[in-house]
């Protein structure tokens, strides 16, 4: 047992004494940092921030009297224009555009007593700031009316544009940016331990010693999950640090926005997500001869990692099963929590299945490292 | 220094090779290139050979014969197919544990990681071995003032010369004072005054009761130093014998050539 440290002691110290590797081990976290904050500082909160003066433009059709006092609308925050129902049309158009923020169209004789048949169709456009947050506002609103019980119906349009929805889903590749970040610092360190000491020859060195094949193997396993891990709380507190900016006005204080369950869901997936990589990347690394041929073969396997982020994007997975495909799990779970829906089950059973599956990969692992054929490349 | 070993005296097998086979799958390529029906090739064919306590065996053979092979099955890197090895009675099969603690070796191949200094891959190699601190620092003091690394201990191995990182790969290969020493090729590529340097060591290991097994091209090398040789050619174990009687009326060049043509029949 004592060798197997000695293996990761030397390991560690391969790392910490080489600036370049050093470098490939923290830039991601940094980078997630650098990334979100300009997304968060110069994007989303130019989206999302809405000036304490502004006025909301609200049109209204068929408004019942008094229903801004009803909703709590009576004040200088609201401008409110009632419309004929032959103006309906341009006032959408204006919204599309953005030069309006809210149309309410209520329907004929609404009360907020409700009735059959009654209703209120809500038009706004995400793609602008003070469109979203008067419909957030009007939304809670409603919903606050109607809190014994459902009176009316709401029917919200949003009416943003194609173009203007882009900026929109850059919000949402959030899991696939973390999981690149990780995967480019796994694959930054992994080969070079693995297939790099095969090349250099350094790797049979220690292979006509009496240490045990599989001592070598867990030295490396577990030096190299030390580094990922470290890298993964790199990248996790580049993510935690930038979410203030990333969230802006939205998120209210910032940091408040996620409570501290959120931030434990998401350190235990990123660790969790960590270990796999760096599993999976260390079995590659092995069947590779040199650390060029480990990076051709990774390669791929980043394209994928960018794959199964990008998924997330289109809905599904909510159901736990989902939580068990490798990667996609991560991504899923991220999304979950950044969305504030994470789900405590879901999360369990992504860092479960993803342990489940580095310690099956570590085993083949050890497997390998006593293949001749895997070890000396003939 | 240790006392001079008398070899007749201590005749005593350190290292026994029985019937070693090796073979090898051919790539699609290398099966066109070996116009293999078979697609196998036999690196290693039925070797049997000795080396006693306290003498240097020459290993001679051209290219492909089969002798790095050997020396990565005796040094437990690959398995033997066929037949087994024992290292001061350790079977390479059966106990390669205990077989590679009683092994040093040396070649091209295993180097030690040159991002290190020479200290730091001493003593990670010594804790490897499971060699004792009081050891380490004895020998360590031996090995480095012997091929002058002291002044260099602390340099980065990727810093310095092809020589002295030779001499580097020499230290750590004998860091636990192994009883049976593989050289493969020890002298390739360095200066005239490091390749003496290496020879003179191998003398001096020789006479403190090592066991060297010394695999090589050049021919006055072996006349030099070796005091048995095997002579390898597709495999197998084509001559062996006592350098100095080999050599009685022939040198080995001329020995090896007429045996080289006997058996390939002029071709080549």
């Amino acid at each position: 047992m004592k060798s197997f440290w000695t293996i990761v002691k030397k390991e560690l110290s391969r790392f910490f004494h080489d600036k370049r590797l050093l470098m490939a081990l923290f830039l991601p976290g940094i980078l997630i940092y650098a990334v979100y904050s300009l997304i968060g500082g110069g994007l989303i909160d130019s989206l999302t921030a809405v000036d304490e003066d502004y006025s909301y433009k609200l049109y209204t059709l068929n408004a019942p009297a008094g229903f801004a006092e009803e909703l709590g609308l009576d004040d200088e925050r609201w401008k409110i224009v009632e419309i004929e129902a032959d103006e309906a049309e341009k006032i959408k158009t204006k919204i599309e555009e953005q030069e309006a923020d809210l149309y309410l169209e209520f329907t004929p004789a609404f009360e907020f007593s409700g009735g059959e048949g009654t209703g209120i169709a809500v038009y706004y456009n995400t793609a602008k700031t003070e469109s979203s947050a008067a419909y957030g506002l009007i939304g809670a609103l409603i919903s606050a009316k109607q809190f014994d019980s459902p009176k009316f119906t709401t029917l919200p349009f949003d009416l943003v544009k194609d173009e203007d929805m882009t900026a929109m889903l850059f919000s949402s590749i959030g899991p696939m940016l973390v999981l690149v970040f990780l995967f480019s610092g796994c694959a930054s360190i992994a080969p070079e331990s693995i297939a790099g000491e095969k090349e250099r020859g350094t790797f049979a060195t220690m292979l006509v010693t009496p240490v045990k094949r599989s001592y070598i193997a867990l030295g490396k396993i577990v030096s190299l999950s030390i580094l990922s891990v470290l890298s993964g709380f790199c990248s996790f507190l580049g993510l935690t640090l930038s979410l203030p900016k990333l969230m802006g006005d939205l998120g209210g204080s910032g940091l408040s926005a996620y409570g501290f369950g959120d931030y434990m869901m998401l350190l235990g997936v990123v660790i969790s997500s960590v270990l796999l990589i760096v599993a999976i990347i260390s079995v590659v690394s092995t069947l590779a001869n040199s650390v060029k041929e480990a990076t051709s073969m990774v390669g791929p396997l980043t394209l994928v990692v960018v794959v199964m982020g990008v998924a997330t994007m289109f809905g599904g997975g909510g159901e736990w099963y989902w939580h068990l495909i490798p990667i996609y799990n991560s991504a899923l779970a991220m999304s979950d929590v950044f969305s504030l829906s994470g789900s405590a089950l879901n999360v369990l059973v992504t860092i479960g299945a993803n342990l489940l599956y580095a310690t099956g990969l570590s085993l083949l692992l050890a497997k390998m490292f006593d293949s001749e054929k895997i070890v000396s490349g003939s | 220094m240790d006392e001079v070993f008398d070899l007749e005296e201590n005749a005593e097998n350190v290292l026994v090779a029985r019937d070693l086979k090796k073979t090898f799958k051919l790539s699609r390529k290398q099966k066109k290139l070996e116009k293999s029906v078979t697609g196998l090739k036999t690196a290693v064919d039925g070797l049997s050979f000795a080396a006693r306590r306290g003498e240097i065996y020459g290993l001679l053979g051209p290219n492909g014969a089969g002798k790095t092979t050997t020396l990565r099955m005796l040094a437990t890197l690959i398995k033997p197919d066929e037949g087994d090895a024992e290292v001061n009675g350790y079977s390479v099969l059966k106990e390669p544990d205990k077989a590679r603690s009683k092994l040093g070796f040396l070649t091209s191949e295993l180097k030690p990681d040159e991002f290190f200094t020479p200290n730091y891959m001493f003593d990670f190699f010594s804790a490897l071995h499971g060699v004792s601190e009081a050891d380490r620092e004895k020998r360590k003091l031996d090995l480095f003032t012997r091929f002058g690394i002291g002044e260099f201990a602390e340099t980065k191995i990727a810093d310095l010369s092809t020589g002295m990182k030779q001499k580097v790969s020499i230290a750590i290969s004998l860091v636990h004072d192994p009883e049976f020493i593989i050289f493969d090729e020890p002298t390739n590529g360095l200066d005239v005054l490091t390749a003496k340097a290496v020879t003179d060591f191998l003398l001096e290991l020789k006479q403190r009761g090592k066991t060297i097994l010394l695999s090589t091209h050049i021919f006055s090398l072996v006349e030099k130093i070796c005091d048995r040789v095997g002579v390898i050619i597709d495999g197998k174990m084509s001559l062996e014998g006592n350098v100095k009687e080999l050599t009685k009326e022939k040198n080995l060049e001329e020995v090896f050539f007429d045996l080289y043509a006997a058996r390939k029949g002029g071709k080549e």
